[in-house]
């Protein structure tokens, strides 16, 4: 049983006057998104069949790779805000939360490692 | 937490049917009912009411059942114009006042009342709403200043500067927005809720307030604010007509603004 006061269980440990940079990534992402995401798509779309090495040829061009990586890692970066929110939202136990928001930021690192390290083999040849 | 089934003891089992005594113009009401005292689990009675001896709105059949045909069965209400709140509930699937609420509109099918969803139920269709007042008085809902006002004057607003506050100081405080939000379902503990913002974005608008900064200061926080994700059920919902989404919103662009963005 508790004697907390209702005002002092809704306080709880104050506020912790952050929260604004997470919601404008989000959205700054998912802006960015558009764009970059439009000119992958539209550019694969040109290419005479999706083989390899059209690809290939097609990430030579230093323009499209540097596109292609900006839209990769903004759409893991906003993949991973996301995530986050969804922890937030619907894990109860604090514990669980703690190692699900930990395996999202190593996942979304270890992503953004992967598609710079990828893009920039292609291009480097 | 995200609850997706009813604990054990939540499940609701089918209640009592009660006739009406004669009468041809005949609508059933399906009411939630539940008693701390019996131990029992909660289950739906229903009552056949006669819309000819009735008045025109939900809380019309509500007092009719009460008075002549089951006088256990509980609820708020106080005012039957829209203005005091307390009536709200509830009703074939939309929280809404039940004074306000016309049985007409459901043209003659069965209307189906139940507690403001996702609160602690005190009996029948009464929601524990000590928590959600406590979210309240944490967002000191009045004018806080530092400068001394003349003795014999009242702080002036303008006309322009008034008509700011339209839109937000209807607000009754119901909670038919606040039990309608996902986002207060799942994490009401910290989230202030539709109403709260509502009513925080009101004193943030009020020309006269002096505490802006240390208002948005106290807001900005991953669960006291940034846990409305515009679901708009709040503005969907409300009685009154406000959109409390569109004052949360409000906030957030404030903040924004005072990061210099």
């Amino acid at each position: 049983m508790s004697y907390q006061s209702d005002i002092a269980k809704v306080k709880g440990l104050g506020s912790v006057k952050h929260g604004f940079g997470h919601w404008w990534m989000q959205r700054l992402t998912a802006v960015l998104l558009v764009p970059t995401g439009l000119f992958v798509l539209i550019s694969f779309m040109k290419l005479d069949g999706l083989t390899a090495a059209t690809v290939v040829s097609w990430m030579q061009s230093p323009i499209n790779s540097i596109l292609l990586l900006l839209f990769l890692l903004t759409a893991t970066y906003h993949g991973a805000l996301g995530l986050q929110v969804v922890v937030e939202d619907y894990v109860g136990s604090h514990a669980f939360q703690l190692v699900l928001q930990y395996l999202i930021k190593i996942i979304m690192i270890l992503l953004m490692m992967v598609n710079t390290y990828s893009v920039s083999s292609v291009l480097f040849g | 937490m995200a609850e997706f089934k009813l604990p054990k003891n939540s499940r609701i089992n089918k209640g009592k049917h009660h006739k009406a005594n004669g009468g041809s113009n005949l609508t059933t009401f399906k009411v939630y009912r539940w008693s701390p005292d019996d131990g029992e689990n909660p289950r739906t009675d229903t009552y056949e009411v006669d819309l000819d001896s009735c008045g025109p709105m939900v809380l019309d059949a509500l007092i009719k059942i009460k008075d002549e045909m089951d006088s256990t069965l509980t609820f708020r209400r106080s005012c039957r114009e829209g203005i005091c709140g307390s009536c709200a509930m509830n009703i074939n699937g939309t929280n809404t006042l039940a004074c306000t609420s016309s049985i007409k509109q459901f043209k003659g099918k069965e209307i189906a009342i139940y507690p403001l969803p996702h609160m602690e139920v005190i009996k029948d269709l009464v929601p524990d709403l000590t928590h959600f007042y406590a979210q309240y008085a944490s967002i000191k809902p009045w004018m806080q200043t530092d400068s001394v006002p003349l003795p014999d004057k009242e702080r002036l607003q303008s006309i322009e500067d008034r008509e700011k506050l339209d839109g937000l100081y209807e607000c009754i405080l119901c909670a038919c927005c606040q039990t309608s939000c996902p986002s207060y379902w799942w994490n009401g503990d910290r989230y202030l809720g539709p109403a709260v913002l509502l009513q925080s974005y009101r004193w943030l608008a009020d020309s006269r307030d002096e505490y802006t900064g240390e208002r948005l200061e106290e807001l900005e926080d991953p669960f006291k604010l940034y846990r409305c994700h515009t679901i708009m059920n709040c503005a969907n919902t409300c009685p009154k007509g406000l959109n409390p989404g569109k004052a949360i919103g409000e906030i957030k662009k404030m903040i924004t603004q005072r990061h210099a963005l």
